[in-house]
């Protein structure tokens, strides 16, 4: 056993009002520099859709993650030699068009213009060429399903379903969407680090953070390619690729990173999971649809006797150890099982999960509720969102993944319902509970979890100690105030 | 002592001198077929002039020796045997009189041998079909041609945007205009 800490995240879909607050918390934070004006590091898309960068998940265009070949693992743009062989000309580097042209307008126009009888107006202008430009695509040009179809309806997962279910899923009175916030996964096995020609892309020890380091980066640009959620980007100023830091350096005084701190639906939980990093290998070598259980298999119980006995031989701080017992995502993945990893199939094995969208779920009569002893299941399965769509996302396809998370959060909803409305029986709540596998007080925590939480119990940030690391080689209060972000050195190439 | 046994060897030096003056023209024209490999080695510099006169194929373009052989400062050398002949070639390897080539080898002349290896060389030539030296400039371009053939071959599976022709399609089956 090869224990190791991560700090992991759970996104509750129920709950996201797609906002934006967190994309915009993150850039007015770290990517508001010239030449990173395009790069969202977090961002918010709209299901169905096809995202940022256009169809991002679509891996035949974009070659991004690790496929199976023979008994082997390999990246799917290729191995050592074909990484060397496309060093100048990497192919699979997504457009400027399929990200966005970033523009901004002319707002002096309207404070500078002369009186007159007309309106002033502000033009938008390139702001890669300075130039004005007609604005033809944004980072979520596709928000709320706006030009669905064009972008809805080319959706891969869309693409999937038979005829039948695409109508069903686009049934104009009945349209279904959900937000789907993005950051980077922080993979334990993480294309991006495998991709670089430098080695200038490493996952922190203590905490699993996946980082670029700024002074080794040569800006080949093989992680963008490489990583298949298409999270690393480059920086056209610096001359370095650059990707989510999860805030490292505000985690480190103890702070939420930006986006779950400004969250605005709480949608957002933090924790130290706790994982056997012997079994990253065969894990990621699962068939797609065993994927998902199989990484629930790698993450360990931080109260098991030998697990904790195997972390301290391992060197792992007591105060990581306590964190992971108060991890909530623990408890999402693996107590209560209703969480999921976005796009497993992939094969990174990102440690960000998923709680899947209830919500518009229930499309039958009476809110799929009433009779509920007869068709329970069939309630479930004529979903006005396919679950298969839904499988395609969160499961490499498997729908007993997601059925499974589903039947559990519908107990959950209907126990509340019971409690508070009162229009149910118990036999049928109880019924709900044996399909679901969960406990009576499980389904009140996870409740509680989902609702009325505060901010220290959904985002339990481990004391990362990195001041220990940093005081063998300078005074702590020194390094805090003179390192910000990553380099101090300049890159050499900047225009 | 010594002046002794000059003089006694006197007439027997005597003898040789007139034996070589009679023998070494006789010599010469049996030897005038010359190495033409070695002829070869000295056009190309694969071995030096004796007396340092640079290689011809330094200025000169010659049939056989690919487009290594495709120099254009001087007239190219490939029908000089058959203009000339042995006479005339040997004759112009003797003096080397042309304004540019004076300046080099008035101080390193060529040795007998060199340029008998020389002419020997340039009949070989001579006897081969003449085909023309490929120019070297010609074969750069040729060379760049195919790099950049497989540049553009290598940028055909290049990703060339994913958005823009989902909206194109779109707006072609309504039949709207781009
Ligand atoms: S999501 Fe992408 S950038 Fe982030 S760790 Fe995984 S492979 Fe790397
Ligand atoms: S701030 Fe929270 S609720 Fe708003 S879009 Fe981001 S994740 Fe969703």
């Amino acid at each position: 056993m090869d224990i190791r800490a991560q700090v992991s995240s759970v996104f509750h879909l129920d709950k996201c009002i797609g906002c934006h607050t967190c994309s915009i918390a993150c850039k007015n934070l770290w990517t508001d520099r010239r030449g990173n004006e395009y790069m969202w590091w977090n961002n918010v898309e709209t299901k169905p859709g096809t995202g940022y960068p256009t169809k991002w998940e679509d891996q035949e265009k974009y070659h991004g993650g690790w496929e199976r070949v023979g008994s082997q693992l390999r990246l799917k743009q290729g191995g050592k030699a074909a990484t060397i062989g496309k060093i100048f000309h990497n192919p699979d580097l997504p457009t400027m068009d399929d990200y966005y042209e970033p523009f901004t307008y002319k707002y002096a126009d309207l404070t500078n213009a002369p009186a007159g009888t007309d309106q002033p107006t502000a033009r938008a202008v390139s702001m890669v060429s300075g130039k004005p430009m007609k604005i033809a695509a944004g980072p979520n040009w596709d928000d709320d399903l706006s030009g669905s179809n064009v972008y809805a309806a080319n959706d891969p997962g869309v693409i999937e379903l038979s005829a039948e279910q695409q109508q069903q899923l686009f049934a104009i009175e009945k349209m279904v969407m959900f937000h789907l916030p993005r950051i980077c996964n922080h993979c334990s096995n993480p294309a991006c680090v495998a991709s670089c020609p430098s080695g200038a892309i490493y996952k922190r020890g203590e905490d699993g953070i996946v980082l670029i380091n700024q002074d080794k980066c040569r800006g080949w640009r093989m992680c963008v390619s490489a990583c298949p959620y298409k999270k690393t980007y480059y920086g056209w100023s610096s001359g370095k690729s650059e990707k989510c830091i999860l805030c490292f350096p505000r985690q480190e005084a103890g702070e939420a990173p930006a986006c779950f701190h400004s969250c605005v639906g709480r949608i957002r939980y933090l924790g130290v999971l706790l994982y056997d990093a012997d079994k990253i290998e065969a894990t990621a070598m699962k068939a797609d649809g065993e994927l998902a259980a199989a990484q629930r298999e790698m993450i360990l119980d931080p109260c098991d006797p030998e697990v904790l006995a195997a972390a301290r031989a391992a060197g792992m701080a007591e105060q990581i150890i306590q964190a992971a017992q108060k991890s909530p995502i623990y408890k999402f993945v693996k107590q209560w099982g209703i969480a999921l990893p976005l796009h497993p199939e992939f094969r990174t094995l990102p440690m960000l999960f998923y709680v899947p969208p209830l919500l518009p779920l229930l499309s039958t009569d009476h809110q799929g509720t009433q009779k509920l002893a007869d068709d329970f299941f069939t309630s479930l399965e004529q979903a006005r969102l396919p679950l298969m769509y839904l499988a395609g996302l969160f499961a490499g396809g498997n729908e007993e993944e997601v059925k499974a998370v589903y039947r559990r959060l519908i107990a959950v909803r209907l126990q509340r319902r019971a409690a508070t409305v009162g229009d149910l029986a118990e036999a049928e709540v109880e019924r709900a509970r044996t399909i679901s596998g969960l406990e009576r007080d499980t389904l009140d925590a996870i409740y509680r979890m989902t609702s009325l939480t505060r901010i220290k119990e959904r985002i339990v940030v481990p004391p990362l100690l990195r001041e220990q690391a940093v005081e063998a080689g300078m005074d702590p209060e020194e390094y805090k105030q003179a390192m910000g972000f990553g380099s101090r050195k300049a890159p050499k190439r900047r225009w | 002592m010594q002046t002794s046994r000059f003089r006694f060897n006197l007439p027997k030096r005597i003898l040789t001198l007139a034996f070589l003056s009679v023998a070494l023209p006789v010599f010469c024209a049996l030897a005038a077929t010359g190495e033409p490999e070695r002829g070869r080695q000295l056009y190309t510099g694969a071995v030096a002039m004796s007396n340092g006169g640079s290689p011809c194929i330094a200025c000169h373009g010659l049939t056989g020796l690919g487009s290594a052989g495709a120099a254009s400062y001087g007239p190219n050398l490939s029908d000089l045997y058959a203009n000339y002949g042995e006479e005339g070639v040997a004759a112009v390897l003797e003096s080397l009189a042309f304004p540019s080539m004076e300046a080099i080898y008035t101080s390193r002349p060529l040795t007998e041998t060199e340029r008998l290896d020389l002419t020997a060389y340039f009949a070989r030539t001579a006897e081969q079909t003449a085909a023309p030296p490929t120019s070297l400039a010609g074969s750069i371009l040729l060379g760049v041609l195919i790099v950049f053939a497989i540049v553009a071959l290598l940028g055909l599976r290049r990703l060339k945007g994913v958005r823009q022709p989902l909206v194109d399609q779109v707006r072609k089956q309504r039949g709207m205009q781009s």
